[in-house]
């Protein structure tokens, strides 16, 4: 829990020190990156472009803050501290980050195409060049989104085509937060998601108490690994 | 670190995997690709631009282990399709390299986004009408901005799409906004060899994403003059008759148009004319060029010049000055035979002819 007071606190100074960048997303979603980073992805700081990395795409652009942060406690060379500041003001893609995360940050929506396409490459790449006995592809695809990519009618048109793909080692963090700019996301919005992602064919699995439970958190994230049909959505309730 | 050992064994064990495998890791391209790209001799039949691209693809798919290539549910239209090739589809053919997207254009730009730039080398085409580059314009954006290497096919590409009508033709609007994204590479071949040329500069810049616009229906003739290598620069002269002093005229053109002018420039030559005609295939390289080749190719000092395509006039002025004329379209195009449209459009040898001999004698 102390480790994720630590990612709070970096948010929280670095944006008042830049007086300026989002700071809610990052907050509300601290400790699902606390988690990805630090118990589930599989990757190397001192090598950010190991082939074999898991991948970690997040659509919420506007929640970059909380990515730099994971990147530097993590032990990513090119995000050292006195950078959080100077990088908040910024939601997109840097030059000195682009070994780690290529993509733009920003529009919403855009990030759940490209994790689509991400989780297809390894796929792909796995059915191509792995044997019996030496498995060289397989890595997982994770990716944060939020209530404004979910309406972008593109990260629909991209997890009806992951879901007919079958890309189980896709997982998608859903960040529900209720809140969009204009205000209350019902305001615009009040649909089932949940039941949408599983009319679409996904695993379908909700965490509700996200400040009290780390431990579901990270059984919803680790049983993601167990399904082989279906990439998995995990709705994450942080308005709570 | 034990994926390297793992990897060590898989190169001592499975060698030529292992080779293929480091090829795509090093960024996919073999030397000596390019030479697969088919030539095209003006003795070959005619064919629509989408009818060499299918060639060019075919002969690329031999030669190049990361192509991988998608349509939204126009893959036949298109003419964009692997043949010999599996579809993508688990668990069936994950190897397969035709991805089918169905009616989803958004999500097919989003998706080649992300497998240009997963690192295993793989070089996504993403096919579709060209008036539907509209539907998936902000990730086309993001392919310039994230610098990956997708090939947009863009078929259907004018109002000489013919009886599909208004609602499928590109409106016209859809070069001038693409060729306004930065980095973004936009090419309007006219034949076979500018096709090759302009797959030879798509494929080896990884780097930047390209859009070829290809024509539906067959275009006019086979040019002489035309330059595969010539792609490179952006814009190049096709013929000239004038040897070493500066034609009384240029004619500028891009894809099926550049036959009109062509035609054209051989009437006014049977009148004894001099006429340049230049092919502006892709602005973007060409405005890139040292400014000694771009006045070479467009002297400054010939100010009578006509632009011939069948899309927006924007953009245009730039290339054929104050007295200039740009023939394009304003207007959302009709549907019918597509020769019966373009004459209804103005796009006929007959009718450059007659704007280039007006401007001549003003």
């Amino acid at each position: 829990m102390r480790c994720v007071d630590n990612v709070r606190m970096l948010i929280v100074d670095a944006v008042q020190t830049a007086k300026a960048g989002h700071s809610g997303m990052p907050l509300g979603m601290a400790k699902v990156g606390y988690i990805l980073y630090r118990h589930v992805m599989r990757y190397n700081p001192r090598n950010p472009k190991w082939f074999n990395r898991d991948r970690f795409v997040l659509s919420a652009g506007h929640g970059c803050l909380l990515q730099y942060i994971c990147l530097h406690l993590a032990g990513f060379q090119s995000v050292q501290l006195e950078d959080l500041q100077r990088l908040c003001l910024v939601v997109g893609p840097q030059v000195t980050l682009r070994m780690w995360l290529p993509m733009a940050l920003k529009p919403l929506g855009q990030g759940v195409a490209n994790a689509v396409g991400l989780a297809l490459a390894e796929a792909h790449s796995a059915a191509r060049f792995n044997k019996p006995d030496a498995v060289i592809v397989d890595h997982r695809t994770f990716c944060i989104m939020g209530d404004g990519c979910v309406m972008e009618g593109i990260s629909h048109e991209a997890a009806s085509l992951a879901a007919h793909w079958k890309l189980n080692k896709l997982t998608l963090i859903y960040d529900d937060n209720l809140n969009t700019i204009d205000g209350a996301t019902s305001l615009a919005f009040s649909e089932d998601i949940s039941a949408r992602f599983k009319a679409l064919r996904w695993n379908t699995i909700t965490v509700d108490d996200t400040h009290n439970d780390m431990e579901a958190i990270k059984n919803a994230l680790l049983s993601a690994f167990r399904e082989t049909e279906k990439p998995t959505f995990i709705r994450v309730k942080t308005d709570r | 670190m034990e994926w390297h050992s793992r990897l060590c064994y898989y190169q001592t064990k499975y060698p030529q995997e292992f080779v293929e495998f480091k090829i795509l890791l090093d960024g996919g391209l073999l030397p000596g690709w390019e030479s697969s790209l088919p030539k095209f001799p003006t003795s070959d039949p005619v064919d629509a631009t989408q009818g060499y691209s299918e060639k060019c693809l075919s002969q690329l798919a031999k030669v190049l282990p990361g192509l991988i290539r998608g349509s939204a549910d126009l893959a036949t239209s298109n003419k964009a399709y692997l043949h010999g090739h599996e579809d993508f589809s688990q668990p069936n053919s994950p190897w397969g390299c035709n991805i089918r997207y169905g009616v989803r254009e958004h999500a097919m730009a989003g998706i080649s986004n992300g497998i240009a730039l997963h690192g295993s080398g793989l070089i996504p085409f993403a096919a579709t009408f060209l008036v539907f580059s509209d539907y998936m314009k902000n990730s086309i954006r993001l392919s310039a901005l994230s610098h990956a290497g997708v090939i947009y096919i863009m078929t259907h590409d004018s109002i000489g799409l013919g009886e599909d009508g208004p609602t499928h033709q590109p409106a016209v609007e859809q070069l001038a906004g693409l060729r306004a994204v930065p980095q973004l590479l936009v090419f309007r071949p006219a034949d076979g060899n500018e096709t090759a040329g302009a797959y030879k500069v798509a494929v080896a810049n990884r780097n930047v994403p390209s859009l070829i616009a290809l024509s539906r229906q067959k275009v006019a003739a086979n040019l002489e003059g035309t330059s595969r290598a010539s792609v490179e620069r952006g814009g190049y002269i096709v013929s000239d008759n004038s040897e070493d002093k500066l034609p009384d005229i240029i004619l500028i053109g891009t894809g099926s148009e550049l036959c009109l002018c062509d035609e054209g420039a051989k009437m006014l030559r049977q009148e004894g004319r001099t006429v340049r005609v230049v092919s502006l295939v892709c602005w973007r390289l060409f405005d890139m060029q040292p400014q000694q080749y771009k006045e070479f190719v467009l002297p400054p000092s010939v100010s009578k010049r006509v632009s011939v395509e069948a899309a927006s006039p924007i953009g245009w002025r730039e290339y054929v000055g104050e007295e200039g004329v740009v023939v394009g379209v304003e207007e959302f195009g009709a549907s019918g035979a597509y020769l019966d449209t373009f004459k209804k459009f103005g796009f006929t040898e007959g009718n450059i002819t007659r704007i280039a001999k007006s401007l001549l004698s003003q």
